[in-house]
């Protein structure tokens, strides 16, 4: 009975904690206010946007470790995706500029399993394929490396995306930004 | 963002601006030219490193930005 209780606890202890992962990255997208980042000083109540930021950075952080992982759980690699899709689509400067050095990671230690998502889910091509099109001249570095990239590189995106998703994905990765 | 560096390898010095309209994860730091950036501000390192020492207590909600156009 005891050990059942204990497996039961440490069961809703993990459900809860990827449940608040999830719904800190679903507040960012719809901006939700959460209780807990308000703040009052001297009689002033004000949101404190820092504090939040800082604990989405935390699971950023966290997302992006198990997402980099050689042979990543595929789960992961779609919430490190969708943690981009949120900060594409919310203008979070800082994240956007992190993922510009960190998706690319992604695409090189899990290129089939992150090409198979994109084609599960056309949703994220837009913001993945910015990701990995920014990493080549971001900070100035590998401004001259997309050409190759991509030379070497189609052969699996045509594999693994339709045609419509490859053309998508393909012309943000030759945009220039 | 705490993965990004200064050259002593510790967290990139940042200043952060809460409350602009349209956009989150706005930052002041360090950079060499527009590609540093996605949104940020990004000035050079000597003149952040200069605004970051003054800034005391850090995390305080204690400096006011002014951005003008030129």
């Amino acid at each position: 009975m005891m050990k059942k209780i204990v497996v039961i606890s440490i069961f809703l202890f993990f459900s809860s904690s990827v449940f608040s992962t999830e719904s800190s990255f679903l507040n960012a997208l719809l901006n939700i206010k959460s209780e807990k980042y308000y703040k009052t000083i001297d009689g002033n109540t004000f949101y404190n946007e820092l504090i939040e930021y800082k604990d989405l950075e935390q699971l950023y952080l966290q997302s992006r470790k198990k997402a980099t992982k050689k042979q990543a759980n595929l789960d992961d690699i779609k919430f490190f995706s969708f943690i981009g899709f949120v900060a594409y689509t919310t203008n979070n400067a800082a994240a956007k500029e992190a993922l510009s050095s960190d998706f690319i990671q992604v695409y090189f230690t899990n290129r089939d399993r992150l090409l198979s998502i994109l084609e599960e889910l056309p949703f994220l091509i837009p913001s993945s394929c910015y990701y990995i099109a920014k990493h080549f001249g971001f900070e100035d570095k590998f401004k001259n490396d997309k050409e190759t990239f991509i030379k070497d590189n189609k052969v699996y995106f045509t594999k693994a995306l339709n045609k419509d998703n490859y053309k998508k994905c393909l012309s943000i990765i030759s945009s220039k930004f | 963002m705490t993965n990004k560096h200064n050259s002593q390898g510790a967290p990139r010095e940042a200043i952060f601006i809460p409350g602009v309209v349209g956009y989150s994860g706005i930052f002041i730091h360090m950079g060499t030219s527009p590609s540093w950036s996605d949104g940020c501000i990004v000035i050079e390192k000597a003149n952040m490193l200069k605004i970051y020492r003054q800034i005391n207590p850090k995390n305080g909600h204690n400096i006011t930005v002014s951005i003008q156009n030129r």
